[in-house]
This record gives structure tokens, sequence and C-alpha cells, in this order.
């Protein structure tokens, strides 16, 4: 397998156009004075079966993303076409049906299940509130999910506090596969747990990707995880998405001054490597109001004249290879 | 002035009375840490690591606490200090930053009070000069416009900004040693960056010994001198930065740096995993502590404890199969070289 | 292919076992919870046995014998009308118990539905959270009065008076709770489900609301006994002959000097169920606290 595996033979599961969220900033007496610009114009396609890597700093608003997609968070502004379906228009019984589609991985092990359910219970729920089968083809569906992520059957009646966090994170992701989706947003499902159990999941989200054709859109602020399992990466800035390619070429060959020294920053653990690092000046500006012009351009050491006024366009550099930035803007012209 | 190392731990056993009986956290670890070196304490969450720069400055509860074994600082045992002389260690000759800052860092007391105390605690200076030479401190650990920042609270600080303020107050009294208990887990990359990239410069400039505790293989490899390897307890592994990540001798060590997905690796080929889990320390394993996890265990492991061995003049590791792995390291090394 | 077999339904069982074995186990441990639950079962033990317990009724007057000091005869003395006083307290800690417990019971539902309600729908929330302040600016004693008042001194009307008076201190405490459990990341994850506002109020906050609950209605139980002693005891409670707690104290007030048994044994039974519901309380509190349960591996 390689990056080249995705191409226009794969089928188009969803498209992102536009998206925007704006939380608005109350005064005492309840009027809006602001906006937090949590996502501002976010686009990216993912393909069936491939894995769509969204990664950046905290704040930068990956997880907004992947919570307004299955609208737990509603959008701003924008279209998220799910099989050319746009779900921000869906209601009512419409919008369930597609929600069984669509499925989530939360971070937070110790939060993420109900402390007072048994195991079997949390996994057979989602199919309780979907009214999928009577209750022994439920209970065999959960045996078959339990086995699936690697437990024995008598963790149908443990409680979550008898659980480590990795096994937790495992029970998590047999109830997202409960309904059969067709799509799990992962987010951050294995920055809480430690070294040796991270691989055992990750391991597990491949095998059951490789086994069932599911896709992720798989957000993540380590770029060494995101790297082993996406197969195309975007990578967000204060609400934007400034540059989105296939993992190798964005790991080989980054565009965005801002992709550049996150990879950069990155410590590889291996004493010999000394890399020459890019490093950043002060912080992530406020997204109560976001520099003009390019929003990178307060900490970008290549900043010009024109990226404090003007907006770079989102720019395809080679095959879908995405960039937003003005120092591509001549490059791209002499193509 | 006749001692060897600026710090010396020697067979730390600290243990706990808790309401299911005693518990050893931290059980024989030896280490030492000299003036101008990095030295990382690495392992996996309930390995000690913690409990080990804890019992250093004695930050734990005496009451349910029992130390044993030595810890030397400039030839004294701090075990053996009393309340009071120990607070003159603290902050003064050693200082310690957390994981957190924002918990760690009060948030009725604007940054500039906070570190000006602790420069008047250690320190007879006017509370004039304190806060001048806050200023400078904030200034060398690169917070900009310092006059301004030293008047605002720890909230009013980024994430980043907040372990700068902390490591300024961990500086004040320009300690011997500094502990730095997981120092960027709770940042970003860019900004873990930044203060791993201070932290060297500080220690460059001032010639101090660092503990720096860490999950972090990767941060380990750029800023460690010499790495302590510890599980459940135990040092399993000790060795200069080199040597370990060219040739780990300890399965564990081994497992845990195939376990992580490297940013220059190959990808999409499947990552190591270390079987079973890490047991509680209400049961832990007769032998060798890793041998139920160990992919090389046999029936020695599983009875006998193995002993922390120097195998070269650099490298110490507690195994049995260890000579095993060492001649297997040099075959690979020599394949490399034809 | 069979999913289940019986190796496994026994080892599922065996599982059920351990963990409610750990709770018994628990329990014996916990020094509040025994202390508490053998000094509530005396007293309920004393108060259900009663009728076989006394030889003279509660309201049986005996006008010769007043005010006798306890003796073999009238173990806790008589009371000005010549009533054989272990029998009236034993049947007032009845009346207590009863009002203490039907109090507890309703306020604990009502407050549950209303701070559960009030936790989910933030609408709700401002309307019924404004009502519970009101209802919290009066002293509950003067409020308590006030609606036996208008409405008369009869066992129901305390009971519904210390319900009006207790319900919006449990919808507190449960609304406090299910604001935080409702930020938890396990009803994030039903909601992406598709899970009903039903489904997320009932099956999921309700019963991780609950512990602080169960707490609460020991200790509201212990209030308004003592609530209802003191509206007796001002006479605006349970009205005379029927005997209780509180209006036994008012008997025995007028003659506190010359008849101390009348205060003392009333008084003492008043202190030990409070109290056994407190200790109780606590030890609930501590049981059902989940940092205590985590039990490793």
């Amino acid at each position: 397998m390689n990056a080249t595996i995705w191409t226009e033979e794969k089928e188009l599961l969803l498209r992102v156009r536009g998206l925007k969220k704006w939380f608005p900033v109350k005064s005492t007496l309840g009027r809006t004075i602001n906006h937090v610009k949590a996502i501002n114009s976010v686009s990216f396609d993912l393909y069936e079966g491939e894995t769509f890597g969204l990664v950046g700093e905290s704040g930068c608003g990956k997880s907004t993303t992947g919570r307004s997609i299955l609208r737990l968070i509603e959008p701003t502004e924008g279209e998220i076409l799910y099989r050319g379906q746009n779900l921000l228009e869906l209601k009512g019984s419409e919008l369930r049906s597609v929600r069984q589609e669509m499925q989530m991985v939360f971070q937070d092990p110790h939060s993420s299940l109900d402390p007072k359910k048994r195991i079997g219970y949390a996994i057979e729920e989602p199919m309780i509130i979907h009214r999928l089968g009577t209750k022994e083809e439920r209970t065999q569906k959960v045996f078959e999910l339990l086995h699936k992520v690697g437990f024995s059957k008598e963790y149908y009646y443990r409680y979550p506090h008898e659980l480590s966090g990795g096994q937790r994170q495992r029970v998590g992701l047999a109830r997202a596969l409960a309904l059969n989706p067709k799509l799990i947003v992962c987010d951050e499902p294995v920055s809480a747990l430690d070294v040796s159990i991270q691989s055992q999941v990750i391991n597990l989200l491949q095998e059951i990707q490789a086994e069932l054709g599911l896709s992720y859109l798989f957000v993540a602020h380590d770029l060494s995880v995101v790297r082993h399992i996406a197969d195309r990466v975007g990578v967000m800035y204060l609400g934007q998405l400034v540059e989105q390619a296939p993992t190798e070429q964005l790991f080989s060959q980054p565009l965005h001054p801002y992709t550049k020294s996150l990879l950069s920053a990155v410590p590889i653990p291996n004493p010999k490597i000394k890399r020459e690092r890019i490093l950043l000046q002060g912080d992530v500006p406020s997204p109560l109001n976001p520099p003009s012009g390019c929003i990178f351009h307060t900490r970008c050491p290549f900043a010009m004249e024109r990226c404090r006024t003007e907006v770079p366009q989102n720019k395809e550099i080679s095959i879908h290879h995405y960039v937003q930035c003005h120092l591509y803007d001549e490059t791209h012209e002499h193509h | 002035m006749a001692y060897k190392h600026l710090l010396e731990i020697k067979e730390l056993k600290t243990s706990f009375s808790t309401e299911r009986g005693v518990v050893t956290a931290v059980d024989g670890v030896s280490f030492h840490v000299d003036a101008g070196e990095t030295v990382g304490v690495v392992g996996e969450s309930g390995c000690g690591k913690s409990v080990t720069a804890e019992s250093i400055l004695r930050l734990l509860d005496e009451k349910k606490t029992n130390y044993l074994g030595e810890i030397c600082y400039q030839g004294t045992n701090l075990l053996a200090l009393s309340i009071d002389q120990m607070q003159q260690i603290r902050g003064n000759e050693i200082s310690m930053i957390f994981q957190d800052p924002m918990t760690s860092l009060n948030p009725v007391f604007t940054i500039g009070d906070q570190i000006a105390e602790a420069i008047t605690q250690h320190q007879k200076c006017s509370k004039q000069d304190a806060f001048s030479r806050t200023v400078e401190l904030l200034r060398r650990t690169g917070i900009p416009a310092p006059e301004q920042r030293v008047h605002e609270y720890p909230h009013e600080l980024s994430g980043g900004m907040r372990q700068r303020a902390m490591i300024a107050m961990a500086l004040a009294c320009q300690p011997n040693l500094l502990i730095a208990d997981e120092p960027t887990t709770a940042l970003d990359v860019t900004i873990q960056a930044q203060i791993l990239e201070l932290m060297q410069e500080l220690k460059q400039e001032s010639q101090m010994g660092i503990i720096l505790i860490t999950h972090d293989l990767g941060v380990v490899a750029e800023v460690c001198t010499r790495v302590v390897v510890m599980y459940l307890g135990q040092v399993i592994e000790e060795a200069d930065v080199e040597t370990l990540f060219e040739n780990p001798l300890h399965p564990y060590t081994q497992g845990l740096m195939k376990a992580v997905p490297t940013i220059d690796g190959d990808r999409k080929q499947k990552l190591h995993v270390i079987k079973g889990m890490v047991p509680s320390l209400h049961q832990i394993p007769q032998g060798c502590r890793f041998a139920p996890r160990c992919e090389y265990a046999d029936s020695q492991c599983s009875q006998e404890p193995p002993q922390l061995h120097a195998i070269s003049p650099k490298q110490k590791v507690r195994c049995w199969h260890a000579a095993k792995f060492m001649t297997q390291g040099e075959e690979h090394e020599r394949h490399h070289l034809d | 292919m069979k999913v289940i077999t019986e190796r496994d339904v026994f080892s599922m069982l065996e599982i059920k076992r351990e963990h409610r074995q750990r709770n018994i186990r628990r329990f014996w441990g916990n020094r509040f919870a025994v202390t508490g639950s053998a000094i509530l079962l005396v007293i309920i033990l004393l108060v259900w046995i009663a009728p076989f317990l006394t030889t003279y009724g509660p309201l049986e007057v005996d006008p010769k014998n007043r005010l006798q000091a306890p003796s073999s005869e009238h173990w806790f003395g008589t009371d000005n009308f010549g009533r054989d006083l272990f029998s009236r307290v034993l049947y007032g800690a009845q009346v207590s118990i009863s009002v203490g417990f039907s109090v507890a019971l309703v306020a604990s539902f009502l407050g549950l539905v209303i701070g559960l309600l009030c936790a989910y729908y933030a609408i709700l929330d401002h309307v019924l959270m404004r009502i519970c302040d009101g209802l919290f600016a009066f002293p509950s004693i003067l409020l308590a009065i006030a609606i036996v008042a208008a409405m008369g001194p009869m066992k129901s009307n305390v009971i519904l008076a210390l319900v009006i008076v207790y319900t919006p201190s449990v919808a507190r405490v449960v609304r406090s709770v299910a604001l935080v459990v409702r930020e938890q990341i396990y009803i994030e994850a039903l909601r992406s489900q598709g899970a009903s506002a039903w489904r997320i109020i009932w099956v999921h906050m309700a019963p991780n609301s609950t512990s602080p609950l169960i707490i609460q209605t020991s200790y509201i139980f212990a209030a308004s006994i003592l609530t209802e002693a003191a509206l007796s005891f001002l006479g605006a409670g349970i009205p005379a002959p029927d005997p209780s707690l509180g209006n036994i104290l008012l008997d025995g007030k007028s003659v506190i000097f010359n008849a101390w048994w009348m205060t003392v044994f009333p008084g003492v039974f008043i202190m030990a169920m409070v109290l056994g519901l407190n200790l109780f309380g606590d030890g609930l509190r501590d049981l059902l606290d989940p940092r205590n349960s985590q039990t490793k591996k």
C-alpha cells in the first residue's frame, strides 16, 4: 500500500465545502458583541475506505470540524455532502438514518462510557436507539463486536471502571461499529493512552478498516500517529485548512511555512539526527480577532507585504496537494 | 567538597501505606546526575518516575510515606535532613517544574508576585530588587514585554507563556539541579520545541544538572545526555543517549521504541505491540517484573529477579538475556557496515 | 453458531456475584453505614412491635396517675393526663417516621424530576430555578407554618408542607450534579448516535445523578422529622390528642421542672433517629463515591 492508492476510482463519500462555525460571544446583557471564529471556510473530500487526517495545534478547530460533520455542533455556514445529500438540510428520520452511517470515537476513555452501565449494554445501546433487530439478534451482535475488538465474552458484564484506558477505548470502537457505519470520526483516539497501549489501538483501527472498508476522519495533534494511519492529511491553523496533501507528499515536501515549522518541531527518537528547526515566534493569535490577510502572517518567517492584506486562495500545486499561501502564487502561474 | 556527583540516588525505596496495604512505588532505584548534564527518566504511567522525582524533594505526605536508601545532594543525604533544612534546599538548590502550569501557579497572585516571593524567601534582598530581578528572569525565559507581563495573572497568559513563567520561577534562585516533570506534555509541538530549546540554552549558561521526566522518546533523544528507563518501580536500563537508541538491550526498551510511530520511519507497517498491561503494584510478578509481557522470557525470568548490571561502561541493564541482545546488536551493526 | 456457551454464562454469573460480594464487603467495612443502620433498625423494630410492648394505649387517660416518674409500671412515666409515655413516644415515633419517610420519598422523586429537566432544558431551568430561589428566601419553618396554617393542621397537610419546603433543595442538588453529567463525553456520544432526549435524561443522566440524591434523601428524612417535631411543638403540626414527638414535647414544656421525663425521652428518640439517619447518609456518601469503588486490577 502506498499513497497513490486513493485515486479517482475510489468513490466520494463526504464532501465538505466552506464549512464555518462562529461561536457568538455575548455581553452580560445578552447582546452578541463578537464571534470566536472556530472554523472558517474549511473544504475537503473524503473517499470510501480512506483515512483523512486532520492535524493542528490546540484551538485550531480540528475537533470542531469533526463534531460539525456529525452535527453535534450546528455549523454556521457551509455544505456537508454525504453521498450527495446535504446533511445540513436533513431533518428527523432522514437525519437519523444518515447518523447510523456516521459514528464517532472520542478522546477521553474515562468519560466516554456511562459508568453505571455494563459494557454489553453500552455496545448494544446504539442498536436499541435505532430499533434494530430483536433482543437475541442484538446480543449476538454485541458478542461479535466484543470478539472483533479483542475481548472475551465475560466482558459483557463488566463495568467501565474495571477496564483500563486502552480497553475502554476498544469498547468505544465496538460501540461505534454497532450500527455498521461507513464513516467514523476519531477525535484524538489515542492521545490519552500510554505508548504501548497506543500501538494496540492504532493497529486495531487499521485492521478494522481493512476488514470493513470504513472511512476515518482522524483528528489528532500527534503528527507521527497521523502520518502512520492517514492516507491524506489536512493541516489546520486558526480555523483554516492551510494545506492538504497525500500523506507521503505532505511529510516529504511540505509547502506551507506553518506545515514546515510544525513538522520540524516534532522530536525524532534518534539522537544522531539533528535537524534544522524552524522556530515560530510567539503564540497563536486569538480566534476572536484573527489577523487580516493570511492568518499566518503574524508568525510567518516569509511574510510579505501582500500577506498582510490579501487573503491567499486555495491552490492545487500538484494532484491533490492544496495550499493556501502567497509564496506559491507565481510558481503556480508558471505551470 | 568531597562528593562525586551533584546528585546520587542510592537504592531508593519509596513506599506508601494505603487502605489495601503497603505499596512500594519505587523499589531500589539508583542513578546519578552530574552538573551540566540532562538525565532523562522514561517510562509509562505507573512506573514510578514521578514518585522518584517527588522523593528527591520530599514532596510526598511524610505521614504515609516511607523512604529507604539515600539521596545524596552534594554529598549530604536529603532523606536525613529536617523539614527546615529541606525547605532551604527546595526552590533554592533544587527546583522543580510540573506538567500543568495552570494548576501549579496560584491563580490569585500575579506571576511577578509569585516569582519575587520565591526570591525573597531564600535570599535577602529588597522587594524592589526582587522585582527587577523577576523582570530580568522573565526576559531571559523569552517572555516578550516582561515589564507588563509581571503584573498579569496566570489565566491571562497562554500555556506556553505560563510554562515559561514556571521556568523563570524555578530558576529564580539559580538552582544547581532542575527537575522537570513532563514539562512539555500539555503543550503543542511548536511550543514544546520553544521550551526545550530554552531549557537547553539555560543549561549551557548555568551548568546546572537537569532531570527530565517524560514518556516521549523523541524529547529524550533531542535533549538528554543520559537516559534511565523505568518499569514498575525499577530502573531496567540506563545508558547514554546514543547507545540507548542505537542498541537498546532490555526487551521493554526495545518494545517501546518499536511501538511508537515515527515521523521518518516506515509507514503502514504494523506497529509493535507489547502484549498485556502494566500489572498493578499490588501484584508484582515474582521474577523479572517484565517477564509476563516479555517475548523472550523463560523459566529463569519468571522465577529469579535479575539485577541491574553493567554490560559496558556506558550501559547498565536489568535482564538475564542482555548479553544475547548485545551480540545481536553488534551483528546487526556489522551487517550494516557491509 | 452458538454464541453463548454454558461456560460463558457461568463466568458471567461469577462476575455478577463478584460485584455483589464486593458491595456487601464494602458496606460492612464502613463504620458509619453500619452504626447508622443499626440505630435505625432498632428504632424501626421498636416502633413496629409497639402494640406488643405496651400495656397501655397511647390515648388511654388515667387522671389519677398524672405525671408519674418512670417506674416498672410506666417505663417512661406518665404525662399530665396520666397517659403512658412509653406508649406515646413509640406511637409518636411511628408518626414521625411515617411523615419523614413520605416527605423524603415524595420530595426526592419530585426533586429528581425537576432537577433533571432543569439541567437538560435551559428555558425550564430559568423559570423553575427562580421559583426555587423564591422558596429558599423564606425560612423553612416559617414557610411550613404558613402552609399548614392555610390548609389546617392535619398529618397529610404537614407532609404536603414539608414536601414543598424540601423539594427545592433536592432539585438544586440533582440539577448541579446533572449539569456536570450532561457535559460528559458519554452524553455527547449518545447524541452522536441519535439518542432521544427522553433516553438521555432517564436512562443515563438519572442513574448518574442519584448518588447524591440518595444521600440527600436520608438527610431530608432526618430534617423532616426535626421540622415535624418543631411544627407540632409550635402547635401547627399533628393535632392533639394523637401523639407525635413534637406535641409530647409541647405538653412537657409547661412541666419541664417537675417532670423531666416528658422532655427527655421524646428528645432522646428524636436525637437517635436523626443521628442514625445522618450516620447512614454519611456512610452512603462514602460507599457511593466512585473514587472509593474503583478497584484496580
